[in-house]
């Protein structure tokens, strides 16, 4: 794009306008092409400062902000973590108790019977003695 | 990397990212590819939204673990994996700066230039004194405009998938970014009348 068709852009700004010239810019700028810049130079001929300079602001932006890069060490053991990971979720429950030693399942077993005949009992003495009052207060009113 | 190409007769590298993320429920491979492809632009993003190698490697990590855990709940309404997964790392970001709100409460030009400095963007990259101090003021702007700058300039997306990430249109990610060079050329005159 020539300088001369690019100054012929400036003539009235608005709003919408400045703001779809930025990002054109922007985009211009972050794929490398000239055109950004002659898009800034083309501004400053315009009389637009206020335009220029966020232009300008907006190369600044992009010189101070280059893409980074992780270290090849991290992102190796990232890797194997995320794929061992992924390996210990695919085993079921039922798989990692099938896994553990039988002292381990045999204690569990009868922890787990205790606590079910546990609440089994109280359960039902509740309902027992919520009977047992029932029929004390029928034996007193008759 | 390390990536097999083909395995159980899937060619990896040539398929595209919602093929990958269906074989990845079941592969562990499929989700190597996925990790691969965008390993370095969540780093990127990350980085410049933390300012250290450190913390950048670790919400990294968390990111990509989050993905790994909640790759069957992803399903393409429009939305690319790509944005499903800057996210996700957008979250873990906000989370990250409210825990360290939360354990320090220190004034933020105290926080800009704490012992991390020499892991900042700014030495790594032997920029300008100026470009420092540009990049500190990006850092004091509100969570949504850093995001839109790190997108734009770090991680080179268009307007279209900058507003599938962050849920907005493209005139609103025009609009936003204007917005963002008003407030950063704002605060850059206010440093300039200080000093």
């Amino acid at each position: 794009m020539q300088l001369s068709s690019l100054s012929s852009l400036f003539r009235r700004p608005s709003q919408r306008w400045q703001r779809n010239l930025l990002m054109a810019h922007a985009d211009a700028l972050v794929a490398g092409s000239p055109v950004s810049e002659q898009m800034r130079l083309a501004c400053a001929r315009s009389g637009e400062t206020e335009l220029k300079a966020l232009l300008a602001l907006a190369e600044r932006i992009e010189r101070a902000m280059p893409p980074v890069a992780p270290s090849e060490q991290f992102v190796m053991e990232l890797r194997q973590r995320l794929l061992q990971a992924e390996k210990r979720q695919a085993v079921s429950l039922w798989g990692r108790v099938q896994r553990l030693p039988l002292h381990t399942r045999v204690a569990a077993g009868i922890g787990g019977a205790t606590l079910t005949a546990g609440v089994v009992f109280l359960a039902t003495r509740s309902v027992y003695e919520a009977l047992g009052n029932r029929r004390n207060r029928r034996a007193i009113t008759a | 990397m390390t990536e097999p190409q083909e395995q159980n007769g899937r060619d990896y590298a040539g398929a595209d990212d919602l093929q990958l993320v269906a074989w990845a429920r079941e592969d562990r491979a499929a989700f190597g590819e996925l990790y691969s492809r965008y390993v370095n632009r969540i780093y990127n993003y990350v980085y410049y939204r933390t300012g250290n190698h450190q913390d950048a490697e670790d919400l990294t990590s968390r990111v990509f673990f989050k993905a790994l855990a909640h790759i069957d709940r992803y399903v393409d309404r429009g939305v690319p994996f790509s944005a499903w997964l800057y996210r996700i790392a957008h979250n873990q970001v906000a989370n990250w700066h409210r825990d360290r709100s939360r354990r320090r409460i220190v004034p933020l030009d105290d926080f800009m230039l704490d012992g991390e400095a020499p892991e900042a963007p700014e030495t790594v990259t032997e920029s300008s004194e100026e470009e420092a101090q540009l990049l500190e003021l990006i850092r004091a702007l509100p969570p949504e405009r850093q995001q839109l700058l790190v997108l734009k300039f770090v991680e080179h997306l268009s307007n279209a998938e900058i507003g599938a990430i962050m849920n907005r249109t493209e005139g609103a990610i025009k609009s936003l970014y204007h917005r963002t060079l008003l407030a950063l050329r704002g605060g850059l005159e206010g440093k300039r009348d200080e000093s």
